[in-house]
């Protein structure tokens, strides 16, 4: 008999939709277990813009998408200040541009009606001269630019506070779980739970539930088919490129060779470009970006900013939108809406799942979800998300006292501060406390891309639950700038294996999956002057500490 | 005669020194450091990882004796015949070119202090920062004394705050390595220095605490500290961070003031001032040569015909060179200008390319590769053969770079070091091997055309 977890609700599927469901009940006190495949927002969370924004784009055709992204941004930036920054945006017009100066303006000025509720300027009309001097890496061939304003946020963070506050409030979370079969009351009737089983352990257990909730993102139709239940999707592949640095003081808005809306955009220490929407039909477990949608994005990108090329990529990122079912309509033109489905109308009661959805709405549609379970489990409690901080969000971080009081960098605890916020003394005072010490030692940087402290990984493997390697790609952003690992993954698996108490072939197994992660990411754009560091790369990795054969 | 040598690493030095001692005017010019300077510690003539993929097999597969390194060498010519070393050992085998190539360098690197340890006889046992083993055949002062065989007692010194070290971690992988390949593993433990307070700070920045630790204040504040840290029959394997000057004798010093055996570990990227100290004791030795060593980086090569006729720098050299000489006549041309990282094949426009010369490119199967992109050139298996890193010249057997014929394009230019293609280093671990025999190879060949 295999151990068992008895809760109200389980959610399946960590991504942004599944953490803010579980942290949504948990804020009204419904006990749920949350379970992950792999690591929080590793699937499309993660894969986004990282962006909060309304969607100019779908201000055309799906208002309320609009509308909600706004209202649901100005909420996430209440709960959570500490992972946003601002994103002042650029438009710039060029003259063989299908919609001219005016056409954009009113667009633009319907857009600025929404602004106030996620707290951004209204847009502004620029001359040729003002914008080449706002952003000097724009192309001088542009009539005039408009401004607007979004935010942009740690998806990958925003989705871990989640599911850490519902932790903390009770819930039972589990990365590395995945769902082998739903348990199915006799007869074929009401879903009552899941068996699950640990992929890195390789155990199975039992988790039963009155009610269970498909967050699966793009995994949504196969997680539903384990219950015989068909949800249709229409899943778009989108990619984005990461650049070594930032290539732009300001985001810019580009069209792609087929009229796509896409921009560059500055995103924590580095810019990124994108996206594509593709549909896709592959495998969604090993997804790569492919030479030619390298080459769409650059292609794109260059006619806004002509330098473009000049500046390294260091690796991809990609990811599938669950977008929702259509026929007869182009990626770009499908509705970024998304449902709650209430499985008992297809012979599976007890069954829910949410599909389609933006980033920037999510904390609505979890709120949704939540009702809708609430609901069926007869409780009344009124949601709590929208004013309740997040974890580290309930106040501001003194940078200097702190950066003094723990004798760290300023610059790292910057960074530090944008992922943990109030929690950053928290992070800095579970340093290394087991060794004796002549005096006390200060935190040491392990990735200085980032930077990454020792005292930082520490805390998300004695707090956080991070449980491997590749999960600190996401949790603290170790390992993805310029070097892409070479200098930091020796030393930060030494810090985890410490922690977890990993053996010495265990390390070896982990750094091989990061090294393996790292490169699926950087082939695809690999080129310039990005080549001379995976050389040092390849020497570090292969001729240097290498691997368990 | 004059000779110009453009790549400043071990490959291009080897090529000046040895034009320099046949009488030849040497200038080599050098943009930057290169990978020689991101070296770590070991020459890895023919290196092998007990526990890794690929590279060279650490034991006969019969007997399971552990291969000598010499061995490893022939190995790694007669599973490639386009590798540099099949073109560096058809004349002569092997032992004889290698001995002569260390004798050479160990003397162009004796005086400045820093001296070449080990022999292709027999492998040797040494740890890196990590813990992990390495069987390798050949290194420098510094990681060259830390042979683990036949060490009673090992200790990994702990320095407080120096990032790129993680004590405990690196204890349980050489416990677990040395115990995998049956190195009898006497006593492991680990010694904290205790650093006094004037230098605890600095450990956080270990380039500053290296060169600290060359000067006399710092030995003297901590000699007390490293005394302590030794024990009879101890071999202590402290962090790459013994000194920045190789001529300072850190190392010696703090084996001294322990009293007992004191090496460092092989480094990492994070964590590697054994490539400093190797690069500046290349310098010194250029500079007793008298090499003329110029920073900078050559624009175009003057070409007549299929002769060189010098070189043309981007920017002007030193004040001693005014801008109107920028142009460089030389009777031979030695292009040690590395692979990626320096610069000697670059990405332009969307085409690799080398940049000087415009010589064809060939991948790791022979493949002409020249007008694809670096993206063209990998595949999925990180750890798996990659194109795209063993991409190069080719040369003929007296390493003179071939045109698109496939015969050399000059009589007088020759190749050396990364920039020739058909070899993936960090693969086959050949490492600053194929840079010293080829950069050698190409010095003795110039002197004579």
């Amino acid at each position: 008999m295999s151990p068992c977890i008895r809760v109200p609700v389980l959610v399946v599927g960590g991504g942004i939709n599944g953490a803010g469901i579980a942290r949504d009940l948990a804020l009204r006190g419904v006990r749920c277990a949350l379970v992950e495949r792999r690591e929080f927002g590793s699937g499309t969370s993660w894969a986004s813009s990282g962006m909060i924004h309304g969607g100019l784009r779908y201000l055309q055709k799906d208002p309320d998408v609009t509308l909600h992204s706004c209202v649901d941004s100005g909420a996430i930036q209440r709960i959570a200040p500490h992972l946003i920054f601002r994103i002042p945006f650029v438009m710039p017009v060029f003259p063989e541009d299908p919609i001219g100066p005016e056409l954009v303006e009113i667009g633009l000025e319907m857009y600025d009606q929404y602004q106030p509720f996620k707290n951004g300027r209204s847009h502004t009309r620029l001359s040729r001269a003002e914008a080449l001097r706002l952003e000097p890496a724009l192309s001088p061939r542009l009539e005039c630019a408009f401004t607007l304003d979004e935010w942009g946020v740690d998806a990958a963070r925003l989705t871990a506070a989640n599911a850490l506050d519902a932790a903390e409030r009770g819930a039972v979370v589990l990365t590395h779980t995945e769902l082998v079969e739903w348990l199915r009351e006799p007869g074929g009737g009401r879903v009552v739970g899941g068996r699950m089983r640990d992929r890195i352990n390789g155990e199975e257990f039992v988790i039963e539930a009155d009610v269970c909730m498909n967050a699966g993102g793009p995994w949504v139709p196969k997680l539903a088919a384990l219950a015989g239940v068909e949800v249709r999707l229409r899943p778009g592949k989108g990619i984005h490129l990461v650049f070594e640095r930032r290539v732009s003081n300001l985001a810019v808005y580009a069209r792609g060779v087929d009229g796509r809306d896409m921009f560059t955009f500055p995103h924590e220490q580095n810019s990124m470009a994108g996206t594509t929407d593709d549909d896709f039909y592959g495998d969604l477990d090993r997804l790569e970006a492919t030479e030619d949608e390298v080459a769409y994005v650059l292609q794109a990108m260059e006619r806004s900013i002509p330098s473009i090329r000049r500046h390294r990529v260091t690796h991809t990122i990609q990811g599938v939108r669950p977008t929702l079912w259509g026929f007869g309509k182009n990626e770009d033109e499908l509705s970024r809406d998304y449902v709650v489905v209430d499985h008992a109308r297809d012979g599976a009661p007890g069954l829910f799942t949410i599909a389609g959805g933006k980033l920037a709405a999510y904390r609505l549609m979890a709120e949704d979800a939540a009702d809708r379970l609430c609901t069926a489990l007869g409780v009344r409690e009124p949601g709590r998300s929208a004013t309740t901080p997040l974890p580290g969000g309930d106040g501001a971080l003194d940078v200097l006292a702190t950066a003094k009081r723990f004798r760290t960098p300023v610059a790292a605890v910057v960074r530090l501060g944008f992922r943990h916020g109030t929690r950053t003394s928290q992070v800095l005072a579970d340093h290394d406390t087991d060794l004796p010490m002549d005096g006390a030692t200060a935190p040491r940087v392990v990735c200085a891309c980032e930077p990454v402290l020792d005292a930082e990984l520490r805390h998300v493997v004695t707090r956080e639950g991070v449980r491997r390697l590749t999960d600190c790609t996401l949790r603290v952003r170790l390992g993805v700038g310029a070097c892409q690992g070479a200098g930091c993954v020796g030393n930060a698996v030494a810090v985890l294996a410490d922690a977890l108490d990993w053996s010495a072939a265990r390390c070896v197994e982990e750094v091989r999956a990061f090294v393996d992660e790292r490169w699926r990411a950087v082939a695809p754009a690999l080129g310039g002057s990005h080549l001379a560091a995976m050389e040092i790369h390849r020497h570090s990795f292969l001729a240097g500490r290498g691997f368990t054969s | 005669m004059k000779a110009v040598v453009v790549g400043g690493g071990l490959a291009g030095s080897s090529a000046a020194l040895e034009l320099a001692s046949r009488g030849a005017e040497v200038t080599l010019v050098c943009a930057a450091p290169g990978a020689t300077a991101l070296s770590w510690g070991t020459l890895d003539v023919a290196a092998a990882s007990p526990l890794r993929r690929g590279g060279l097999p650490l034991r006969d597969p019969a007997s399971g004796h552990p291969l000598a390194p010499i061995v490893r060498l022939h190995a790694v010519a007669a599973a490639n015949p386009a590798h540099p070393y099949a073109t560096l050992f058809r004349e002569r085998g092997p032992e004889e070119e290698v001995k002569e190539a260390v004798a050479a360098l160990d003397a162009w690197l004796a005086p400045s202090g820093l001296r070449v340890h080990g022999s292709l006889a027999q492998t040797r046992w040494l740890a890196d920062v990590h813990g992990a083993l390495r069987a390798a055949d050949l290194a420098f002062s510094g990681a060259g004394e830390g042979d683990l065989e036949g060490a009673e007692e090992i200790a990994l010194v702990d320095v407080p705050g120096l990032p790129g070290f993680e004590v405990r971690s690196a204890l349980r992988t050489l416990a677990a390595e040395m115990a995998a390949v049956g190195l009898a593993s006497r006593a492991l433990s680990i010694v904290r220095l205790a650093l006094p307070e004037a230098l605890r700070d600095d450990a956080a920045q270990p380039a500053r605490f290296a060169r600290n630790l060359d000067a006399d204040a710092a030995r003297g504040a901590l000699q007390d500290a490293v005394a302590a840290l030794g024990a009879e029959g101890r071999l202590l394997l402290v962090p790459p961070v013994l000194g920045l000057d190789p001529a300072a004798g850190t190392r010696a010093w703090f084996e001294a003031t322990a009293g007992c055996r004191a090496a460092e570990l092989v480094g990492a990227p994070a964590l590697s001032l054994a490539g400093f100290r190797l690069d500046r004791a290349l310098g010194a030795a250029l500079s007793r040569a008298g090499v003329e060593r110029i920073a900078g980086r050559v624009e175009r090569v003057e070409i007549e015909g299929v002769r060189v006729r010098g070189v043309q720098l981007a920017e002007p050299g030193p004040p001693s060179r005014p801008a109107d000489t920028a142009m460089l006549p030389c009777d031979a041309l030695v292009l040690a200008t590395g692979r990626f990282v320096g610069g000697g094949i670059v990405e332009r426009g969307g085409q690799l390319v080398e940049p000087l010369l415009g010589l064809p490119l060939h991948d790791l199967a022979g493949r002409r590769v020249d007008s694809l992109a670096a993206n063209q050139l990998v595949r999925g298996d990180y750890e798996g053969e990659q194109p795209l890193f063993g991409t190069g010249v080719r040369t003929d057997m007296r390493l003179r770079p071939l045109g698109p014929d496939g015969l050399p394009r000059f009589a007088n230019c020759f190749a050396a070091g990364d920039l020739l293609g058909s070899f993936d280093p960090a693969r086959d671990r050949t490492g600053l091997g194929v840079a010293l025999l080829s950069g050698r190879r190409a010095g003795i060949e110039a002197a004579a055309c």
